[in-house]
């Protein structure tokens, strides 16, 4: 008896695997051109935006969120090329190029039905220009900014409004990249009446107070939890798209994200510069079924090790130096020895096998800080301090720290993620390995680390850096300059050096092809100077799902939300 | 229900409440004890704002108040509000993921109490046989192997071994929702258990069928045995069922990790995500649940089994069930009344 | 009655074969304190993910570090935490069960009130708790909180044998002739218990492992690159499908150890206390 219940509960049981097994009904075919009834797009992100504020927003999460509920005279399209926005075409531009002259629609409007003026423009930059955050430097060009930005006037005199519909900008010096800066973010128009009445902090928080021109708005947001998005009804710059809903998850790691996309509760991983970490993309790669939905675009993005050039760093030409203060054309260069060490021990190759799937998403740099591929490139292995050389690094090293007082407390910091955490990993062996040191790894949140490298309080820091635009001065004005090395700005390192602040400045007015040289020469000064580490050119991965249509990356930015539809599936 | 029975109840609900409620108080002042608050290493957008989260949470008040008023919350089943997710209420939330958890832990136990009490009777039934030895060193193997070993093995069993050719009907991807999505979790979390009951099982049948009275009547034939085994049977419940309590426990403790490594939106996920994102007011909600929950299993366990051992019933002395949950240990407490 | 239990357990194939393993964990254990094939922390030895080869015997993991040697270093890290945890929780549980047992009253009431509340909670939680709070992870913070749930047993075990061996009649004896206290509970119930001590005891090492392993395999165990066999199962989850090696043996490491320590005290057991015999 007990044999015939046995038997009969072994088949019982595996009828009912069975049975559930053949009940689910799974069909991730990319169906037609039909689309699906529910147009929503669900992303996850790790960290929380820092801002949504234009006159704040540095990051490349707040990036794509920003640039999505806020508009100003022109954007960019898919492709990166400058599109009007609020602005009816290119600007009159004076022959001597420092007087320029935009024209604007009259329909153009806040999603709150408020008409958008010359004044709000005026407002606006004005606002971008006084707030001096880290592309305030957008505004530098204009007659006035100096003062606006030092808080000595409250707005540039180089802005006017001639009338309800046309903005004069008056430039010190011609400038041939401005036109790409206007294209960007911190130019876009906010409302002075939601701002004055909601608060400056506050505004870009709720929903309600969040108000912008662009195509899409916030209709939810839970701090450090999630946001919403949906079209803006009747939107004066034409169709937003498909998309009804984009909902964006705060909080979730890597790892969980792809979990969960794989399980069907993300659309997609990979925007907002919240992409999918090394393990797995390497699984996607070497899965055949899953390869397709998986997208690796070249990305402007370098990633380097961030030396500290002021304060009580070790790597600083000498101790004391205060942020915004001269760091180069010093009588001596105590760090330099230190910096070098810790730059030549580590093996690119070696990193980027591990840290960057087998070599799948980056490539060891070798040509300086600015990203290949960029103009302003200095040159494929012109950068001597990124070799792998152990024994010159070790010597160094000996050299520069023999009793090991300098690294004592030294720590590596970086924002936690899978892919962070692995280059980290790397680098603490390969410090150890190679130079014999210990260096006990830190990590912490994104806006922790923005605000603590801002802050220059990071002597050895991860750094990264993604192009706004294909112009060197969107590098060096914004990380390497004596204005960015002030406390809170931008500039990382805390890296001042006058002299090539002169040429960057020449180099600025002229136009692109004629500047070339003078930025690759002050891309060599960077090398010379062995500013920092430079570790590898990266990518940007998505895991897209079949069913999800044009979602990209252009190695600037994510593709507009207008474009992307969600297909029957 | 005997007066006695009744007591016994109440003595064991007010031990319940009265664990759950120290545990939980150990927990929540060890946790508001330490230095800093669960604000301080996020960057806040401004002292202002970081201000008026602290007060919205209550945070500024002193200890002693807070947990009162957090004790209060409680009686009345407020678990508090998320410190990270603000306006996230911690009871739905709890409720919502414990029902997640306890399908899981439903199926695992299905799973579980089927697998192992079967080859349990089998193997005791033919005992000393090549079934009885390579259960008995399967069980030993089963009962070595941390439930993300056996997850592992299974999901490179459905995924790209044997069954990889179903294309994801036996085991689809990661999540939680549709009914293939459980067999794999289920197995991987009750397998470590349906070991201790196997052993369990074959042990106390054995202890039966082996006496020797039991063994005469053995060899009489077909009739006389299906007789001894269900009662063999009726003596291996009671382990079983005395065992529950902490199999039970066994497998909350086993379902955080497979919560976390198949992504399962249940309660031991929340653990663990709320502990890293330090969200402690979610901790220490959840823990208070679980203490809860466990001791209303135990209370269960320890009704049911007077009635299916006449020989111990209670007459109300705590200490008495305490010794009685020994397992192997059958006859020595028998003797020790 | 000791060589007894060595004669009954000599001839248990199994246990032997456990007690065998065991002492190979072990010395693998302390070989690997002075000396590992290659340091355990170091990365990029070769390309990553790369499977067993002649100078790698068992691969390389994620990171292109040595297998093997950290398979080594995650021997010494279980061992540590297994013994350790084990000679802790012991100690708690010997000395409270003794007392409880023996003076039985306020003693016993309240030693049988932390255990009745700690017995049914999920000790997992309240360790995970222990070292996420804390946000300690050395060695010592994990044993002491692994110890801090684990010790509940062995006073049960031990409570439970000194309340009825102060029944006895040597202990009346004892008593009798003035024995102190504290002499009687060390040099005569003691010893009579420590049969099923010794068994608890062993016991206590697989289940630390197997704890400390769930411990790192959720991210809070030892602070890397320290091995530990449950981390380095976590890290080669996700390249399951194309370098199964890297969590495939760190995982057999466990269950071998696992087994070995449960033959062994089953062995123990049955050689011991041939009432409890099956």
């Amino acid at each position: 008896m007990t044999g015939i219940r046995f038997k009969s509960l072994v088949v019982t049981v595996a009828a009912a695997f069975v049975a559930m097994a053949c009940g689910g009904n799974n069909t991730t075919g990319t169906g037609g051109a039909e689309l699906a009834a529910d147009q929503t797009l669900t992303i996850p992100i790790q960290d929380d935006v820092q801002t949504l504020d234009p006159g704040h927003v540095q990051s490349g999460v707040d990036i794509t969120f920003t640039t999505e509920m806020f508009a100003g005279l022109y954007g960019l399209d898919n492709s990166n090329k400058i599109i009007n926005m609020i602005a009816t075409g290119q600007p009159d531009v004076s022959s001597d190029g420092k007087t320029y002259t935009f024209h604007m629609r009259k329909d153009a409007k806040f999603w709150n039905g408020d008409p958008i003026k010359s004044s709000d423009v005026l407002y606006s930059w004005n606002r971008a220009a006084a707030l001096n955050d880290a592309y305030a430097t957008v505004f530098q060009p204009v007659v006035g900014f100096d003062d606006t930005s030092n808080g000595k006037t409250k707005a540039m005199s180089g802005l006017s409004a001639t009338d309800d519909y046309t903005v004069k900008a008056t430039l010190t010096d011609a400038a041939g990249y401005w036109m790409s800066e206007l294209a960007i973010w911190t130019a876009a128009v906010v409302s002075q009446k939601a701002i004055t009445a909601a608060g400056e902090d506050v505004w870009w928080t709720k929903p309600d107070t969040a108000v912008g021109a662009g195509p899409f708005k916030m209709t939810e947001r839970t701090a450090k939890a999630s946001m919403a998005f949906q079209p803006v009804a009747n939107w004066w710059g034409g169709s937003t798209g498909a998309l009804k809903n984009i909902k964006v998850e705060i909080g979730v790691d890597q790892a969980s994200a792809v979990k969960k996309y794989e399980a069907g509760g993300y659309d997609l991983v990979g925007m907002a510069n919240n992409g999918p970490g090394p393990d797995d993309i390497l699984r996607y790669k070497a899965d055949p079924t899953k390869q397709k939905e998986e997208n690796i675009y070249p990305a402007a993005r370098t990633t380097w090790v961030n030396f500290g050039f002021t304060g009580s760093s070790p790597f600083a030409p000498k101790a004391g130096i205060t942020p915004g203060q001269p760091t180069a054309g010093l009588s001596a260069d105590d760090g330099k020895s230190g910096r070098n060490a810790f730059s030549l021990s580590i093996d690119r190759a070696a990193l980027v096998d591990v840290a960057c799937s087998k070599g799948a998403t980056c490539t060891a740099a070798t040509g300086g800080l600015i990203a290949k591929g960029l103009k302003g490139y200095v040159g494929d292995g012109k950068d001597p301090n990124a070799v792998f050389n152990a024994s010159t690094a070790k010597a160094d090293y000996t050299k520069w720290d023999p009793s090991g007082s300098k690294i004592a407390s030294l720590k590596y910091r970086y924002n936690a993620s899978a892919g962070n955490t692995k280059i980290a990993q790397n680098l603490q062996s390969q410090w150890k390995a190679n130079l014999g040191i210990n260096i006990d790894l830190a990590p912490s949140d994104f806006p922790t680390l923005i605000a603590d490298r801002n802050a220059k309080k990071t002597p050895l820091a991860r750094g990264s850096w993604g192009a706004d635009y294909d112009h060197p001065q969107d590098w060096f004005d914004n990380l390497w300059t004596c204005d960015a090395a002030k406390v809170g700005h931008g500039g990382t390192e805390g890296y001042c050096n006058p002299a090539m602040d002169k040429t960057l400045a020449t180099a600025n007015a002229e136009s692109i092809d004629k500047a070339i040289p003078s930025y690759q020469q002050a891309g060599q000064t960077l090398i010379d100077d062995n500013v920092d580490a430079v570790l590898f050119y990266g990518t940007q991965t998505y895991f897209t799902h079949t069913y999800v249509q044009g979602a990209g990356f252009n190695s600037l930015y994510d593709f507009n939300w207008q474009g992307i539809k969600i297909l029957k599936h | 229900m005997t007066r006695g029975t009744l007591i016994y109840i109440g003595q064991r609900l007010l031990l319940i409440t009265l664990t759950a409620l120290i545990v939980s108080s150990i927990v929540f002042i060890g946790v508001h004890q330490l230095p800093g608050n669960a604000f301080l290493s996020e960057r806040s957008p401004n002292p202002l704002a970081e201000q008026q989260l602290v007060h919205h949470y209550g945070l500024d008040r002193p200890w002693p108040v807070q947990y009162v008023s957090w004790l209060t919350g409680v009686l009345h089943g407020d678990l508090g509000e998320s410190l990270v997710n603000r306006g996230v209420k911690i009871t739905p939330l709890v409720l919502r993921e414990a029902r997640v958890s306890a399908t899981l832990g439903f199926w695992a136990m299905v799973f579980t109490i089927t697998l192992g009490m079967s080859l349990g009777i089998l193997a005791a039934v033919k005992q000393n046989t090549l079934l009885d030895y390579v259960a008995s060193f399967c069980a030993v193997i089963g009962y070595s192997m941390p439930s993300f070993v056996t997850a592992t093995f299974l999901v490179l069993l459905t995924v790209t071994g044997f069954f990889a050719w179903s294309g994801g009907l036996v085991y689809e991807n990661i999540g939680w929702g549709k009914p293939e999505q459980i067999p794999v979790p289920a197995i991987s979390l009750g397998l470590l258990p349906s070991a201790i009951i196997f052993r369990l099982t074959r042990a106390s049948m054995l202890e039966v069928i082996r006496q020797d009275y039991v063994r005469t009547a053995w060899a009489k034939g077909l009739r006389s045995r299906i007789v001894i085994i269900r009662h063999a049977l009726r003596n291996a419940l009671i382990p079983v069922i005395t065992i529950l309590g902490p199999i039970t426990t066994g497998v909350i403790t086993g379902s955080i990790v497979i919560e976390y490594i198949f992504g399962i939106p249940g309660l031991g996920k929340e653990f663990i995500n709320s502990i890293a994102n330090r969200d402690y007011n979610v901790v220490i909600g959840v823990f208070t649940f679980y203490a809860i929950l466990v001791g209303i299993a135990n209370l269960l366990v320890d009704l049911v089994y007077p009635i299916l051992d006449p020989r111990i019933r209670s007459d109300g002395h705590l200490t008495q069930l305490f010794r009685a949950r020994c397992h192997f240990r059958r006859h020595r407490h028998l003797r020790s009344r | 009655m000791w060589q007894d239990a060595w004669r009954r357990l000599r001839r248990n194939r199994l246990a032997l074969v456990g007690m065998a393993i065991v002492t190979i964990l072990i010395l693998t254990a302390i070989i690997s304190a002075f000396w590992t094939p290659y340091p355990v922390w170091i990365q990029s030895l070769g390309p990553t993910y790369q499977g067993p080869t002649a100078k790698h015997l068992f691969g390389l993991d994620d990171s292109g570090r040595d297998i093997l040697s950290r398979l080594m270093g995650g021997a010494q890290v279980s061992m540590i935490v297994g013994v350790g945890t084990a000679t802790l929780s012991s100690i708690i549980g010997i000395v409270l069960g003794l007392l409880a047992g023996f003076y039985r009253g306020w003693v016993d009431a309240v030693v049988s009130l932390l255990i009745n509340i700690f017995y049914g909670l999920p000790d997992l939680l309240i360790v995970l708790l222990i070292v996420a709070v804390t946000q300690q992870r050395g060695l010592q913070n994990i044993i002491l909180a692994i110890s801090l749930t684990a010790w509940l047993g062995m006073a049960r075990l031990v409570r439970g044998q000194t309340l009825s061996l102060r029944e006895r009649e040597f202990v009346e004896a004892a008593r009798s002739v003035g024995t102190r206290d504290v002499h009687l509970l060390i040099r005569h119930i003691f010893p009579n218990a420590l049969g099923p001590i010794i068994v608890q005891a062993t016991f206590v090492i697989p289940a630390a492992i197997l704890f400390e392993a769930f411990l790192s395999y959720l991210g809070f165990g030892v602070k890397p690159p320290t091995p530990s066999w449950g981390a380095m199962a976590s890290e080669g989850y996700r390249s399951l499908q194309f370098a199964p090696h890297i969590i495939l043996i760190p995982a057999a490491a466990l269950c071998l150890t696992l087994m070995a320590f449960n033959f062994m005290g089953d062995g123990l057991r049955d050689a011991l206390d041939p009432r409890m015999r099956r």
